[in-house]
């Protein structure tokens, strides 16, 4: 479990190997490859061999066009290295144009059943009018709009109630006013106008309407129903378009993206006159696999070096774990990567959290179901939580049976003590007044130990990197370790009545050690050999008094901070018997239903609530100790 | 909090959630029509609901600007309604405000006499809240028609000194009446706010009018220097009298600055506004943008219910403002790179 040792790759051939070695280059998962402008900015001669990509801008085109058409491609993968691009673009664009045509014609059916739908709701609304609608409209003298008006603008006509016309409202929806209204000749552009510019929809009534509103409403129906008939059948023909072009696009899609891909991973390909190389990081143990992805190209050359060998480059960061890490990675991937030197705090991260996790959220019944709905969440919705989720499942489960608890219920698991452990009830009462004090003291007890774990850490880090001042003199090194440990050991024995601050122990280990990370600074510039106090010794110590304020500060408030382990285990404790308390007063059905809903609501809230609450705890108690994330993160070309 | 408070803070917020983003702007600037914008906002928007019924191939941009302006209004009202009765008086403030333009409104058109092309845009939906009879105010002909209307209200006795006779409409003093009723309105408002509210309340809400009326004033200075060349004494009358982040001694060396130098101390004065140097300056960007993000951040970190209702109300005016600017542009064929740069969000 750690960071996986890399060798450096170069892959060399001729020029007219270029496509050979890409078309498999694109599909290395494991390879971590170098950009070519970090070589060829620094040694002449060298060019980057990546064009202008033709690709891209066709992927694009026909992206638009398969949203455009609500196209559900099947998932392929063409790889070929012959295409035709103009026939690709030449069929896509056909298919578009039938689309097109297609789709205008529906869109003008659909325009034309809403105008007749229209029509039809202003015919209903003169259906006991017994006169011919012929005669309506070829009349001299008056002319006659039907329409609608919204609702604002029926109470601005009053503003117009000189004006020659008569206004009628049939109906009314929220928005809308279903209306006619009558002019005469003479004022028929005006009331036009008027009725225009309140926002009046004219709705003609068609021409093949004819005879009375009674007729006039058949024949409208008649229409509608054939006019759907037709655009069913339009819709028809869209949905086979669709059906039959789908696959055919599907591979000009995939086919496109890979060699766009393709395209793309010019940008890391060097061009060394008539030969070409690439240049990247894999994990010591990828050589093999990869050599034998290129061992059907001969004429192509895979050299392999340590990782260091070229100054140019830093090594990136692979993080290799094992199965129960593995998931906690993500949590370190949000602070930072670890360097490649450095220290993979995936394992320590696992176990922390895990146990933090399972101590807070310690119930057997809640534990397998986190269990459960991260299987699912990581098998079906492929979210690595889910596996994080079994994981510090497991840990609540075991603590569920430290403390007793299944879904709540505190006797259920009394039967087992009894048979393993000859108890007559659980060891453990959570929510008893004489274990708060204890819990609480093995919190800030588990705190200190973290904290000093960290500072261990910290010092082997800084002693692997030969970086004596850190690792000596600083709060988070020799001295911060022997100070706080000093104080935690010596609080300890008060605690039990022991008294271990004699005044040799406190100077030697409190005040000595308090000096030293005062010092740190000028102590650091004296093993490089430069002066202690360059700025002079008052403006330092004005400086140093309050950093160290700050330092002894932070001691006591990291320490602290984990009181929050035992406050969540209350709560959660608490929570479950307010829960278990409604259940037992409604009783019965209504007892269940409580019960489930009260535990679904608890392992909700309280896991979310548990779950930032220890990840605050690992990156700002313990991380901001030992781990700072400056790597570089190992990105194949498809990440 | 009082539960008001509360309520009103959780709902503005949760309002706020359903602006317009960054992305939606994007996509109304690349729309060519007043149908196409219509489409897209009725589509997955909150102004899907106010839009439902309408046929986009067939709107009217004035309707579709009317029909976005009530809904503003009806945000604003889903908020009002869980004001406390003892701070009444500032929550009428906002409708206050929209009085005032009503009025400033119908008596530009007492003076052009473009009575039916009114009617269209006249909000008469608002009759239910505003403090004068709004369907006699849309029939008013004469400047004495409008105090008849104005007669049991604030506006009156402020009207009264620029009374003119029928048939004088075109003597009205529009520049006039307009200063006197803003410098009204923010008197009115700070007294309000003094005696309704208390503490951080009064505090915020007070800095946040004043801030307003301010960056008004601003507004106004530039724009007389820049196109009117007024004299100093001219724009001091216009401006409403309060100094919140500028003192008055600060304000009157800015009156009698030159234009350059005046946009310089703007610069580097206490709102720091990061203004272009270009000829046709559109200041009310900067300050706008200066209002609008305070009242986001008061949207999210006021704990007070009057301070967040004020903050989203701008809020919600400068989402308007843009969509009407994108409406407006597309219609009349405006390059979207200039819609774009009048849009604050």
């Amino acid at each position: 479990m750690a960071i996986a040792k890399m060798k450096l790759i170069n892959i060399t051939a001729d020029n007219e190997y270029l496509n050979d070695v890409l078309l498999k280059f694109v599909d290395l998962d494991y390879f971590h490859p170098e950009p070519a402008s970090k070589f060829v900015d620094s040694v002449h001669g060298l060019t980057t061999l990546s064009e202008e990509n033709p690709i891209a801008e066709v992927l694009s085109h026909v992206q638009e066009i398969v949203n455009e058409m609500q196209l559900n491609l099947p998932q392929l993968s063409m790889k070929s290295r012959d295409y035709d691009l103009d026939k690709m673009t030449s069929y896509v664009d056909g298919i578009y144009q039938r689309y097109q045509d297609g789709a205008q014609i529906r869109d003008d059916l659909l325009h034309v059943i809403q105008e007749n739908k229209d029509a039809l709701v202003q015919v209903r609304n003169i259906e006991s009018i017994d006169l011919n609608l012929d005669d309506l409209f070829e009349c001299e003298y008056i002319k006659i709009r039907f329409g609608r008006l919204p609702i604002d603008s029926v109470e601005k006509l009053q503003y117009y109630r000189n004006r020659p016309f008569v206004f009628k409202s049939f109906n009314t929806d929220d928005t809308y006013s279903w209306c006619l209204y009558i002019t005469t000749s003479k004022y028929e552009g005006d009331v036009d106008n008027i009725f225009s510019s309140l926002y009046f929809e004219r709705i003609r009534i068609p021409e093949f309407v004819h005879g009375t509103p009674e007729r006039a409403k058949e024949s409208l129906q008649e229409e509608i129903d054939n006019d759907y008939k037709q655009l069913q059948h339009v819709k028809e023909v869209l949905a086979n378009l669709k059906k039959e072009c789908s696959e055919n696009i599907a591979k000009i899609v995939s086919e496109l993206a890979f060699l766009n891909h393709t395209f793309e991973a010019r940008k890391y390909v060097v061009g060394l006159g008539e030969r070409f190389s690439i240049t990247g990081f894999i994990a010591e143990d990828d050589v093999p696999k990869l050599k034998a992805s290129f061992s059907e190209l001969k004429e192509v050359e895979i050299e392999v070096r340590p990782a260091h060998s070229d100054k140019r480059l830093s090594p990136p960061t692979k993080l290799k774990n094992g199965w129960f890490a593995r998931p906690f990675s993500m949590f370190i991937e949000m602070y930072g990567t670890p360097e490649y030197e450095g220290f993979d705090p995936t394992p320590i991260v696992a176990i922390t959290y895990s146990l933090l996790f399972g101590m807070m959220f310690g119930d057997v019944g809640q534990g397998l179901c986190v269990i459960l709905v991260g299987w699912w969440m990581y098998k079906y919705k492929k979210m690595q939580l889910g596996d994080v989720m079994i994981r510090i499942g497991i840990f609540s489960t075991i603590f569920g049976f430290v403390f007793g608890s299944v879904f709540g219920n505190e006797t259920m698991l009394n039967p087992l003590y009894h048979a393993i452990l000859g108890l007559t009830e659980k060891p453990i009462e959570v929510m008893s007044s004489e274990f708060i004090l204890p819990l609480l003291i093995v919190a800030v007890g588990i705190g200190a130990f973290l904290n000093m774990f960290s500072i261990v850490l910290n010092i082997i880090t800084h002693a692997k990197d030969d970086n004596k001042g850190e690792c000596l003199f600083s709060q988070n090194g020799v001295a911060g370790l022997v100070f706080y440990g000093a104080l935690v050991i010596g609080a300890g024995f008060t605690a039990v009545g022991i008294s271990v601050f004699s005044p040799l122990y406190i100077l030697l280990l409190i005040v000595v050690p308090l000096l030293l990370i005062f010092l740190k600074e000028p102590l650091m510039r004296k093993l490089d050999g430069k002066s202690m106090f360059p700025e002079g010794f008052g403006a330092f110590f004005m400086e140093g008094f309050f950093e160290l304020f700050e330092i002894c500060l932070s001691y006591i408030t990291n320490t602290i901070s984990y009181l929050r382990v035992g406050g969540f285990v209350l709560s959660h404790a608490g929570m479950m018997m307010a829960v278990t308390m409604i259940m037992e007063m409604a009783g019965g059905i209504g007892g269940l239903a409580v019960g489930i809903f009260g535990n679904i609501l608890v392992m909700c809230l309280e896991g979310l609530i548990v779950g930032i609450q220890v990840l605050r705890l690992e990156f700002y108690e313990m991380f901001s100790r030992y781990f700072t994330g400056n790597g570089i993160v190992f990105k194949t070309l498809n990440d | 909090m009082e539960m008001a408070a509360g309520v009103i803070a959780a709902k503005a917020r949760s309002m706020l959630g359903e602006q317009l983003s960054a992305q939606d702007y994007e996509e109304l600037l690349h729309k060519r029509s007043v149908a196409e914008i219509a489409a897209y906002l009725k589509n997955g928007t909150s102004y899907a609901h106010a839009l439902k019924d309408v046929r986009e191939n067939n709107i009217h941009r004035g309707q579709l600007e009317d029909l976005l302006r009530r809904e503003s209004f009806r945000k604003s009202m889903k908020l009002y309604r869980y004001s406390e009765s003892k701070q009444q008086q500032y929550y009428k403030l906002h409708m206050q405000q929209i009085e005032i333009d009503l009025l400033l409104s119908r008596i530009r058109v007492l003076i052009s006499q473009a009575y039916e092309d009114a009617i269209a845009e006249f909000p008469l939906f608002l009759k239910a809240y505003t403090s004068y009879d709004l369907t006699k105010m849309g029939n008013v002909r004469s400047f004495d028609e409008l105090l008849e209307v104005v007669k049991k209200t604030m506006y009156y006795d402020a009207l009264v000194p620029y009374r003119v006779k029928k048939g004088q409409e075109n003597d009205i003093a529009y520049t006039d009446i307009e200063t006197t009723l803003h410098q009204k309105y923010y008197a009115h408002a700070m007294d309000t706010i003094h005696d309704v509210l208390k503490g951080k309340s009064r505090k915020q809400c007070h800095d946040m009018f004043a801030t307003k009326a301010e960056l008004d004033n601003l507004t106004k200075i530039y724009r007389f220097k820049k196109y009117f060349q007024a004299r100093e004494d001219t724009i001091r009358d216009s401006l409403v009298p309060l100094y919140h982040r500028i003192s008055k001694e600060r304000l009157e060396e800015l009156l009698a600055s030159p234009l350059p130098l005046f946009l310089k101390k703007l610069k580097e004065g206490p709102y720091h506004l990061h203004l272009e140097d270009k000829e046709d300056l559109y200041v009310e960007y900067y300050t706008q943008a200066y209002l609008y993000k305070m009242a986001k951040r008061n949207v999210y970190f006021a704990q007070d219910a009057p301070t967040v209702y004020s903050s989203y109300l701008v809020v919600m005016q400068r989402e308007l403002d843009n969509i009407i600017n994108i409406i407006e542009g597309v219609r009349y064929q405006v390059n979207s790179e200039d819609i774009a740069s009048m849009l604050v969000y």
